[in-house]
């Protein structure tokens, strides 16, 4: 009876009875839930599986990634244990949970899904065991599927409900989704998708609604206390500067583009991650078209775009280091790999951005002359660190003591208060926050308070001799007793206040943590940049030597001398000044390299100064290993680290808790895949009473506003800290807006939308059609007359990635799925297909690819066919007519087409405009040819015949495949072998030599072992 | 095995029944003359094309098949050039592609008369040139070998090869780093982490546990 708590019964009532309805009522159960982000929809899940953890049953979840499904997992036998108590002492709950993923054999699937319960399954595999007929069908009592705007035409899991609704007509679908902005993309985009979810119902549930505005406010809102932290001027200086880049940036997109709708190409929209799809949306169809300058800016784009974003998540060292990899990263243009797309980020060249690349690299360290560095803490000669705090962490500081002073009021009247609980984005960002409070002195004024809780967190550090002293916190603790006096009215930083803090201080930090966080980066930050020069030197010389002379550099270099900055340019090093004055004189770079003409003048500044740098620490340190720098972790860390110490091992009612949103971390079940649910979760653990959001989020806002309605009575205190006149408070400010519009418009949509009766797939369509398939079944006659398989097409497994095979289905051919080794389809012991879209077409010609899969079909098949497929929303055309002028370019995909055609006669290449029409030639093409042979399909190709009946992972082999000494020939050997990538990198000598041979093992074993910032590699 | 070997050594042979082609506007890098062949353009020793606009089939049908019956099994590379200058495309493109499978015609779709003829230029222009250009590259510069290695990641870019590269040295540490490690390289997103992390450490083999049974 407690399942659905009070905030989320509306949802209950409409979906949950859904669920629960006997089959063959009007709804049957079927539906598509849209909710707000941040409402719950976890519970829901939940609940769903609760009802359903029957081994009667066999229900299918869908589109749950493996990390979300443990946590499930976890709460599902939780929730059953608690309802059903065990009788006997040995009994154990069934597992009615159960997972088919990657590492399932095949021989267990069959078996699990006759086991029953509710099954997680991977969309690739369930696809094919529904192809096979491994998965009983007329057994499934409905499929859930989770985070249903993923569900796309081409997508598998929509390829997988047809199949479904195809054998099996009376089973519930449901699909929950807490994007209601995905559903807005595009249009008709919500009709669209309940079509291929084969559903006719949607329940929309916004923030706004009635009676979730009743629920979650009707027993008094969360007490937040807001506070507008106040960029420092440098990092005002870098938005500014990245703003104006994007701009400029932008500028010369509509520029280039002049057919392109550029009205929503706005600086403001470039602050949003679907300002991408915005553009894509537009280019999209001539993106195979449009110059390789266009896809330089929206690359560039992007890139200015997650400055942005890193400006206020990072460490001025960490975002210091960033920029210089992209400036080094552009340096290596000339490199074979890069060397026909001959561009570079022309941002770089922007006033703007030397603005940004000199404020950045301020914040870190400044040049002064005669300063004599510290050979200890790594500190080059002629660099003095400045070293500027991320403003919020003082900001975050101050919002603790104001926390501690409640707490202590509290405890004076004997009440015992929760923990706190800070939550932040990202791991770096948690672990850095760890650092930086992790000495900190939180007692506010009367140091006799001492027998607190809260101090008990920090006793550890304290232990080490660290007590502060009282003089040394006098300051700041003014300045709280100030904003203590004003509580609950907005905390202003004022701009002087912090400036003037800037000034006194040489270096003022506001905890002792923070300094030594500061100075461990920039101490591991000068030894990535010695590095980085050695990584630099030895990459790009090397390639530049080899092959980089027709490279794009005079390009830029042309440009670069237009703009007269004097900056770059032939023996005049642009920053000469700044390297006499700052470089010792043993700092000269001793490759004695002068700067090729068409260097980056931005580039040759910092390699230059890599150099130096280098040499300074070959003198200092000349063994430091990143990967070491990496570990240094300071020890008192590792057990605030472990995931248990929030959970039980340190009292809860005293600690303090960071954490990254689930959707931010990699550990937890959290990762983008998953919907943050996570995080409410850990609300209900931890029954924080303070809360510090340390950065925005909607959803995390939503769920502390649920957890608030479920525990009215609970005391909560919320911190709410951001940037003020940040592009962070701009991205708060309209997520929150686009989520309202986004309903808006569903509800809209919703009610004109027209959905046909037989959406929902129960009701055969046209019985003569419903004759013939099931005629067609019975001859088929399942797997004991194979020969009679009828219209059978081949398909390898990785192509369920595409919408090919569903349409190929829809046209009721019968497919069969596997690995093949060479082509994507057979058709007839005599027709291979490879499929190509029309950029894998670009990419597979640039990297031969193509080439080598043609010889492997023209040395197997009589009729080897290249498929180029067109996309059916892009135009079908390979070229711009303006392309065509001048002579003929080797570059070009014609003329790299026409060369594979002169090199493969045999070779027949079919032109398709759209899926659709590749579905209508494939079935003329199988007309009067023999039915292929699963088997025969399988072993071409394959030198070894033990290796043919094993499914491998598409990536890893991918990585593998691309590496030396590895081939067409024995990749699938070494898997056979090998577990996985690490293990092979880490084989001795003679393993390789034993998998390879004696030169491509040796190849293989250097090439995992070149160290690029070793010299002379 | 193409009748005509006396002319057009040098240069691609035009029926003359192609006289008026707008396409021969465009063949301007390659010279061309008229001479008495049975395909439309003989573009190589060994090579020939046949001109086919969409417009015409659509009113014409029959047209391109009594041109192949008349081809027979002459020359090794056939090559039915196609103009899409219909709209409506789809129907006569499938009717195209079967015929062209079944007679061993190698087809090409162009989509404006200076693609048609740039087409005609290169068959001839490349008639000699060895693949190398479509080939798979060999030994190229370690940089390139590892950010191909690395980019088959997902959401790798090249800039994250450099980052990997400078972090860490050699591509052993790389695959042996812990997920919180590859964290701590800027520009590193949880995504980015994972993705790396589990294509370094996925089993190759799917269904290991089947055949260790």
């Amino acid at each position: 009876e407690d399942l659905m708590p009070s905030a989320v019964t509306p949802l209950k009532s409409s979906s949950a009875l859904a669920a629960t309805a006997p089959r063959g009522s009007e709804g049957k159960g079927d539906g598509l839930l849209i909710a707000a982000k941040g409402l719950g929809l976890r519970r829901i899940l939940l609940t769903f599986l609760q009802v359903y953890s029957d081994p009667r049953n066999l229900v299918l979840l869908l589109n749950t990634p493996s990390r979300e499904v443990d946590v499930l997992r976890e709460d599902l036998m939780a929730a059953i244990a608690a309802r059903t108590p065990l009788e006997g002492a040995n009994k154990v709950h069934p597992n009615l949970f159960k997972v088919i993923n990657n590492e399932t054999p095949a021989s267990d699937r069959s078996d699990l899904y006759r086991s029953g319960g509710v099954l997680s399954v991977t969309s690739r595999i369930l696809v094919v065991d529904m192809l096979n007929k491994v998965l009983p069908f007329d057994l499934v009592l409905g499929i859930i599927v989770n985070h249903a705007h993923r569900v796309t035409e081409t997508s598998t899991e929509a390829f997988i409900l047809r199949l479904y609704r195809d054998e099996n007509k009376i089973g519930f679908i449901k699909a929950l989704s807490d994007e209601p902005e995905a559903f807005t993309h595009g249009f008709w985009k919500l009709e669209r998708s309940m079509k291929l979810l084969f559903l006719r119902h949607v329940f929309l549930w916004p923030r706004f609604h009635m009676r979730v505005h009743e629920t979650l406010e009707g027993l008094g809102k969360v007490h937040v206390i807001e506070s507008q932290v106040p960029y420092t001027q440098s990092m005002r200086d870098i938005q500014a500067g990245l703003v104006d880049c994007i701009d400029q940036c932008l500028a010369e997109l509509r520029r280039s583009n002049p057919t392109i709708d550029a009205e929503e190409f706005t600086v403001e929209n470039a602050f949003f991650r679907s300002f991408d799809q915005l553009i894509r949306v537009q280019l999209d169809p001539i993106w195979h078209r449009v110059s390789q300058k266009t896809k330089q800016l929206v690359g560039d784009l992007k890139i200015l775009r997650k400055l942005l974003s890193y400006l206020v998540s990072y460490d001025c060292v960490t975002f210091n280091s960033f920029l210089e990899t992209i400036v080094a990263a552009n340096a290596s243009e000339p490199s074979a790999v890069f060397r026909s797309e001959a561009s570079q980020s022309q941002w770089l060249f922007l006033d703007a951005a030397h603005t940004v690349l000199s404020a950045a690299r301020q914040r870190v360290y400044r040049r002064v002359v005669g300063a004599t560095g510290n050979l200890e803490a790594g500190i080059p000669p002629g660099v003095e660190p400045v070293l500027e705090e991320q403003p919020k962490w003082r900001a975050l500081i101050d919002a603790l003591r104001v926390i501690e002073a409640d707490r202590s009021e509290l405890l004076g009247r004997g009440e015992v208060p929760g923990p706190v609980l800070i939550m932040v984005e990202g791991d770096r960002a948690c672990t850095q926050l760890r650092e930086v409070l992790a000495d900190c002195d939180l007692t506010v004024v009367k140091p006799e308070a001492e027998e607190k809780p809260l101090r008990e967190t920090f006793t550890k550090q304290r232990k080490k001799g660290q007590i502060r002293s009282s003089q040394k916190r006098s300051r700041s603790e003014d300045a709280i007793d100030e904003t203590l006096e004003q509580e609950g009215v907005l905390v202003e930083h004022t701009d002087a206040q912090i400036e003037k803090e800037g000034q006194r201080r040489g270096v003022s930090f506001s905890s002792t943590g923070s300094e030594q966080l500061l100075n461990r980066l920039i101490q591991k930050y000068f030894r990535w940049k010695g590095g980085m020069s050695a990584v630099t030197r030895n990459l790009f010389n090397k390639s530049r030597a080899g092959g980089g002379s027709k490279s794009g550099s005079t390009n830029v270099s042309a440009n670069e001398a237009s703009r007269g900055r004097g900056r770059g340019g032939r023996g005049a090093p642009p920053n000469k000044r700044r390297r006499v004055r700052g470089g010792s004189a043993s700092a000269t770079p001793e490759t004695g390299r002068t700067p090729d003409i068409g260097e980056s003048s931005i580039h040759t500044t910092f390699e230059q100064e890599a150099a130096q740098i280098a040499e300074f620490l070959s003198q200092a340190d000349p063994v430091a290993t990143v990967a070491d720098d990496i570990q240094e972790r300071p020890p008192e860390d590792e057990d605030v680290l472990e995931p248990e110490a929030y959970f039980g091992i340190v009292d809860p009612s005293s600690s303090i808790v960071i954490r990254p949103y689930a959707s931010t971390s990699t550990s937890f079940a959290g990762g983008s895949a998953a919907n943050g649910d996570d995080d409410a979760r850990v609300l209900e653990d931890l029954r924080p009473s303070y809360i510090v959001i340390y950065d925005p989020d909607l959803g995390f806002i939503r769920r502390v506003e649920v957890f608030r309605a479920l525990n009215p009575t609970h005391p909560l205190q919320v911190h709410f800290l951001v940037y003020s006149n940040s592009v962070e408070e701009q991205r708060f400010l309209s997520q929150i807006r686009r989520e309202k519009t986004a309903f808006e418009k569903l509800i809209r949509e919703k009610s004109i939308m027209a959905i046909p009766i037989d959406q929902d797939g129960r009701t055969p369509r046209d019985p003569e059609e419903e004759f013939w398939q099931k005629l067609d079944t019975r001859l088929a006659g399942g797997q004991r007359i194979p020969a009679n398989e009828k219209n059978q097409v081949i398909v390898d497994v990785r192509e369920f990635r595409s919408s090919l095979p569903s349409l190929l289905h829809a046209r009721r051919m019968t497919l069969r799925a596997c690995t093949l080794e060479v082509g994507d389809y057979v058709l007839s012991p005599q027709i291979c297909v490879e499929r190509k879209s029309i950029s894998d077409l670009i990419q597979s010609l640039k990297s031969g690819r193509l080439y080598t899969q043609c010889e492997a079909m023209s040395l197997h098949y009589k009729i080897p066919v290249l498929l180029i497929e067109f996309d059916k929303d892009k135009a079908f055309s390979l070229h711009l007519d303006r392309d065509i002028r001048g002579e003929i370019d080797a570059r070009d995909v014609g003329s790299r087409l026409a060369l594979l055609c002169l090199h493969f006669p045999k070779l027949r290449i079919v032109w398709s405009s759209s899926a659709a029409a590749t579905a209508e030639i494939v079935e003329d093409l199988k007309k009067n040819q023999e039915e292929p042979s699963m088997d025969d399909a399988m072993a071409v190709g394959v030198d070894n015949p033990e290796t043919i009946d094993s499914a491998f992972n598409i990536t890893p082999s991918d990585v593998l495949r691309s590496l030396p000494g590895i081939t067409s020939k024995n990749y699938r050997y070494v898997m056979s072998k090998v577990q996985n990538l690490r293990e092979l990198s880490e084989m001795p000598l003679e393993r390789c030599q034993q998998l390879l041979g004696q030169e491509f093992g040796k190849m293989l074993y250097a090439f995992f072992r070149k160290n690029p910032k070793e010299e002379d590699m | 095995s193409a009748p005509q070997r006396s002319k057009g050594t040098h240069s691609i042979v035009v029926n003359s029944c192609q006289r008026g082609n707008g396409v021969l506007n465009f063949i301007k890098n390659v010279p061309w003359e008229y001479g008495d062949i049975i395909p439309d353009y003989q573009v190589g020793m060994t090579s020939c094309a046949l001109f086919l606009s969409l417009k015409y089939h659509r009113l014409h049908p029959e047209y391109v098949y009594t041109r192949i019956r008349q081809l027979g099994h002459h020359y090794l590379l056939r090559i039915l050039l196609c103009l899409v200058d219909i709209e409506d495309h789809q129907a006569s493109i499938r009717d195209l592609t079967r015929i062209c499978v079944y007679n061993n015609i190698t087809l090409i779709l162009a989509w404006s008369q200076e693609e048609a003829g740039r087409y005609l230029e290169t068959f001839k222009a490349y008639e000699h040139k060895p693949p190398d250009l479509i080939k798979e590259r060999v030994d190229p510069d370690y940089l390139s070998k590892l950010t191909d290695a690395l980019t088959q990641v997902k959401s790798v870019n090249k800039t994250d090869v450099l980052t990997l590269a400078s972090a860490f040295g050699s591509l052993q540490n790389i695959m042996s780093a812990s997920q919180e490690e590859l964290a701590q390289c800027p520009g590193f997103g949880e995504q980015k982490v994972r993705r790396l992390y589990e294509a370094f450490h996925q089993p190759f083999l799917l269904n290991r546990g089947d055949r260790s049974r």
